[in-house]
């Protein structure tokens, strides 16, 4: 026992090198293609089959700048291409409301799988794509994001690398952030920031308030908050409050815990 | 400004002090649910609230009204991450007259909206590269939430994991930023902020 607890311990100071060393050389990466490579390499020596580090955005016309490195079979990329996967991909959606890293296994605890995300857990496990872990990435002002790590079908995720894909998860998609960013060309769309009271309003119109009892609890007139929601959705380039919803939360100006916390 | 307390000046600031206190208590208590020593109900005050303790206390002077701090400790005496969460760090824990460590960065719950917030977070974050650059110190450590991570990294600032996060509550893990005047240049650009913020005047203290 005393052995074995020893050898436990071995292994993950030996990981944390692993991490220091990925740490090192991502910042140093020039191009996203070293950063796959050392991504590559890192998951080699960790046993780790797969990496995919996203923002979640429409995969089919990405925004410039935004984030795409991934090492998963080519099939899989088609598959989710044409079946449009990324726009309710459950390991997206559950990263929302992940505050630190999960186990694919344990997704039910953050989500309730819809049937088609049961059948893209299946079409992946087709592919090959076997159990993972996804590290989500928060950042206020861009889409949400994530950083996964998986192995084959029929191989378990390494028992204890959880907070080893944890840290390094964390560190590439910085990396690879920082490459996309300086490749991009074109700056990302960009949305004018809302003004304070504008987001009150965004928040409690989340929250199923009537502009009435929105003026009640900020202390405007109804006149007043039908004003700035107007001027918001202009801002934002939409038509309606329920879009205007999705595109503040898209763009971070919003937090899912604003709205139901 | 942001001002420099230390134990040297903190009769300046009594009541500033207090009330920045009172705002952990309100954060980190209240908000954050943190298992931390409260004080006459109302004040968060720990262990390492001590004579060693130097503040950055963003402040409405006028009013002694705390509007965002950050506690830093010397790593040669003391701390968090030597006393509390050592384990934190895969080899033994970062310390020399170089190194200090950030805790309790914290804005007030009375300021107006979460873009003030952020702005007064992003000063007491300058004024603390300011601290490091005057003070010859070339490592800061802290201990932070997983959840705010990816935040803290895409600052862009030289930062560096100190061991692998941990399971404490949504889980933690031990950073160190790398300063140099880069550093500082860094955030400068990246806020706007082109002056410097620290004061360290003890005459300003007494004036208020």
């Amino acid at each position: 026992m005393l052995q074995l607890q020893d050898e436990e311990e071995l292994l993950v100071v030996d990981a944390f090198d692993h991490v220091q060393s990925f740490v090192a050389q991502a910042k140093r990466a020039a191009t996203l293609a070293d950063l796959n490579t050392l991504l590559g390499e890192v998951g080699t020596s960790l046993g780790l089959d797969y990496y995919a580090l996203a923002h979640h955005v429409d995969l089919g016309r990405p925004p410039s700048s935004s984030v795409l490195v991934s090492n998963y079979p080519i099939g899989w990329f088609h598959t989710i291409l044409r079946q449009r996967y990324f726009v309710d991909d459950p390991i997206f959606a559950a990263a929302q409301h992940a505050s630190a890293g999960f186990l694919w296994e344990d997704i039910g605890a953050l989500i309730q799988l819809s049937d088609r995300q049961k059948r893209i857990f299946a079409t992946a496990g087709r592919q090959g794509i076997g159990p993972g872990f996804t590290v989500p990435i928060t950042l206020r002002g861009e889409p949400s994001a994530s950083c996964s790590f998986a192995v084959k079908l029929g191989r378990r995720f390494p028992p204890g690398l959880a907070a080893v894909a944890q840290s390094i998860g964390w560190f590439a998609f910085e990396a690879a952030r920082r490459l996309a960013i300086a490749q991009g060309g074109r700056p990302r769309r960009r949305v004018a920031p809302l003004t304070s009271r504008q987001l009150d309003c965004v928040v409690l119109i989340a929250k199923g308030k009537s502009d009435g009892i929105i003026g009640e609890l900020l202390g405007l007139s109804r006149h007043t908050v039908n004003n700035y929601v107007e001027d918001a959705k202009r801002r934002h380039g939409v038509a309606t409050r329920q879009q205007l919803l999705i595109s503040a939360l898209w763009e971070g100006q919003v937090t899912f815990e604003d709205m139901f916390g | 400004m942001v001002s420099v307390v230390t134990n040297r000046n903190r009769h300046g600031f009594e009541p500033l002090i207090a009330d920045m206190h009172r705002d952990r208590k309100r954060v980190f208590v209240d908000a954050l649910k943190w298992n931390v020593p409260v004080v006459d109900d109302v004040f968060e005050i720990d262990q390492f609230d001590t004579s060693a303790a130097v503040y950055l206390i963003d402040a409405d002077l006028r009013a002694a009204c705390h509007r965002g701090s950050v506690r830093l400790l010397p790593t040669t005496g003391p701390h968090l991450l030597g006393e509390v969460f050592p384990h934190l760090c895969a080899s033994s824990v970062p310390v020399g007259p170089t190194v200090w460590e950030i805790t309790r960065l914290c804005t007030s719950p009375s300021l107006v909206d979460r873009t003030a917030a952020r702005d007064v977070r992003r000063r007491v974050s300058i004024a603390m590269i300011e601290f490091a650059l005057l003070y010859g110190l070339d490592r800061l450590v802290f201990v932070t939430h997983a959840a705010w991570v990816p935040e803290i990294i895409a600052i862009g600032w030289d930062i560096e994991p100190l061991g692998l996060p941990q399971r404490v509550g949504d889980g933690v893990t031990a950073l160190a930023i790398n300063v140099t005047p880069a550093t500082l240049a860094l955030l400068r650009d990246k806020w706007g902020i082109a002056e410097p913020l620290l004061c360290h005047d003890l005459r300003a203290a007494e004036a208020a």
